[in-house]
């Protein structure tokens, strides 16, 4: 509504012709020209690898920040977890399921890393939202630090085990030596996921509180706490076509059964996170111009 | 080389939403029930056919009242904000004297947050090593860098995010209001620098309030108004011209309903016949 009293007119716009001294002063260091937009789009991320590098550990930091252990913490923890859990097992069962456990586990962790990256990282833009406002930086790059924090919190765990196993007696069969192959498909993966569900996330403010009922129900249509063969045969083919089933697998053969996956399986999975990264590439750049302004 | 800042016919319209964003709730509910969709969307036109072009050696200062276009017409010029409509061109590395704090991680000690900004701003930790020393004896902090800076006084803040931030070489240089903060010794050495910088500088566009400053480092002053550009010109006639007829005016309006005057004026302007 405009009230009659507030209008104001200006007088016609004046346009001055300027005098410009002769300055264009010779800068100590001249910086190779940088088309415009270049920072924003998606080689310019690569000039961020030192931001990724000191938000990750920063975030990293924060979480065991003052505690006297610090970062042994990201070991300690997945390992006091595990062994209780080894521990209650083996006294309810009294049985030695020292297998078993490395079976859970070798499941449990890369599953718990695909679910926590996905449920953390689709806020990463709205946890953003003070850098997005007052810098140009490539948008992939919050994904990136979201997925880059929760793959070393994983590679913390991992070591864990690997460690409890030796501790606990278990000889690890070489295989666990393409164990970073494996987390390098999985942390592809995770990042499409991310990028896609925190661009949702963006539009829908409800999208976190979804992944964070849909993941842990899809956790038990997941073979983790049971093997694949104890599905009656016909239903089986429903576990198959379950994406996160590939790439669980893959840790499952390296660590528990200590078998190089067969070639079908690495192709399986790295197609899966090839599919990811390229729909979270998409989404990202279809929407990255307009993030700025619903956030 | 050349730098230059080329805007053309530039509009930008902020599509604000009064709910931010709508929940899935009303999304699905509205769906079903078959009701159209409560559109409580309304366009803010923030940028208006602007058309403007910057030079090597021109220090430009932006003025108008708060809500004018000024910081937006910056981000726009940094690459924050996509043109609804028109082109940008930019020939040069822009940099924005980084917004006080912006970035900062106040659980960090301050050297720690040398490098992050440095890192956000895309240099090196190498590189930052050979800033370290000069950035910290500019700050005047050195016994508090390995201090988590949310112990910092606010004027201590402000003066390691001045120090930090002027601490680049910039071919353009866009500054929105910012001041040191600090004791008058550091208010001192910091407009030093900034003058230096603004020197080094092969374009400088400034926003501030502060008509001295404006008049002192620019040798172009662009008035906004309702996100358009109404005068361009020489510091001191446009500074007249500001007063005169933009705060003058605003005064009087202003009067009637002391409330948001400013957007009141300009929905006005951009009504005007």
């Amino acid at each position: 509504m405009l009230l009659p009293c507030q209008t104001v007119y200006l007088d016609k716009p004046m346009i001055a012709t300027i005098e410009r001294p002769e300055t264009a002063v010779t800068v100590g260091k001249v910086l190779p020209r940088r088309p415009a937009g270049t920072l924003s789009g998606w080689t310019g991320i690569w000039s961020y690898r030192w931001a990724l590098g000191c938000f990750v550990v920063n975030n990293l930091r924060r979480r065991y920040r003052r505690s006297v252990l610090g970062f042994i913490w990201g070991l300690i923890a997945p390992l006091a977890t595990m062994s209780i859990m080894a521990l209650v097992f083996s006294v309810i069962f009294h049985a030695d399921l020292k297998q078993y456990i490395v079976y859970i586990f070798s499941g449990l962790l890369p599953w718990s890393y695909i679910s926590e990256s996905a449920v953390e990282g689709s806020q990463c833009f709205i946890n953003a939202e003070s850098y997005l406002k007052k810098l140009l930086i490539p948008k992939a790059f919050f994904p990136l630090v979201s997925v880059g924090t929760d793959c070393v919190n994983f590679i913390f765990s991992l070591t864990s085990l690997l460690l409890l196993g030796l501790v606990a007696g278990i000889h690890w069969n070489a295989t666990v030596l393409l164990l970073p192959v494996a987390i390098a498909i999985t942390a592809v993966f995770n990042l499409g996921m991310v990028m896609t569900y925190s661009v949702l996330t963006v539009y829908f403010r409800d999208v976190p509180h979804i992944l964070r009922v849909i993941y842990p129900a899809l956790f038990y249509l997941l073979p983790v706490l049971y093997p694949v063969e104890s599905i009656p045969e016909q239903f089986r083919t429903f576990f198959v076509l379950n994406p996160f089933y590939h790439l669980v697998g893959l840790f499952r053969s390296l660590i528990a059964a200590g078998q190089v996956p067969s070639a079908t399986q690495w192709v399986c999975a790295s197609s899966i996170a090839a599919v990811s990264l390229v729909v979270g590439i998409v989404v990202l750049r279809a929407k990255e111009r307009h993030l700025i302004f619903r956030l | 080389m050349k730098a230059q800042i080329r805007l053309e016919n530039v509009n930008l319209n902020f599509r604000t939403y009064r709910n931010p964003s709508p929940a899935l709730k009303e999304r699905v509910l509205g769906l079903l029930s078959g009701r159209a969709p409560v559109d409580d969307s309304f366009d803010l036109h923030a940028l208006k056919d602007v058309s403007l072009t910057i030079e090597s050696g021109d220090r430009v200062g932006i003025i108008g009242l708060n809500g004018a276009g000024k910081s937006t017409l910056l981000k726009t010029i940094v690459g924050i904000y996509t043109p609804s409509s028109g082109a940008v061109r930019v020939d040069g590395q822009v940099t924005p004297l980084i917004e006080m704090g912006t970035g900062f991680d106040l659980e960090m000690s301050g050297r720690e947050n040398i490098y992050l900004i440095g890192a956000l701003l895309t240099r090196s930790p190498k590189e930052m090593r050979a800033r370290e020393h000069q950035i910290i004896e500019f700050s005047g902090l050195s016994e508090f860098m390995d201090m988590p800076i949310k112990y910092y006084s606010s004027g201590m803040l402000g003066r390691l995010a001045f120090s930090i931030g002027t601490m680049v070489d910039p071919e353009i240089l866009l500054v929105d209001e910012v001041f040191a903060a600090g004791d008058a010794l550091f208010v001192d050495r910091a407009r030093e620098r900034m003058l230096a910088l603004f020197d080094s500088s092969h374009i400088v566009v400034m926003v501030s309030h502060e008509m001295a400053q404006i008049e002192s480092c620019c040798n172009r002053v662009i008035v906004m108004h309702a996100g358009a550009i109404v005068a361009d010109g020489p510091p001191g006639e446009m500074i007249e011209y500001y007063h005169r007829n933009i705060v003058g005016r605003s005064v009087v309006a202003a009067h009637h309903e002391d409330f948001s005057a400013d957007i009141r004026i300009c929905e006005a302007y951009a009504e005007r016949p």
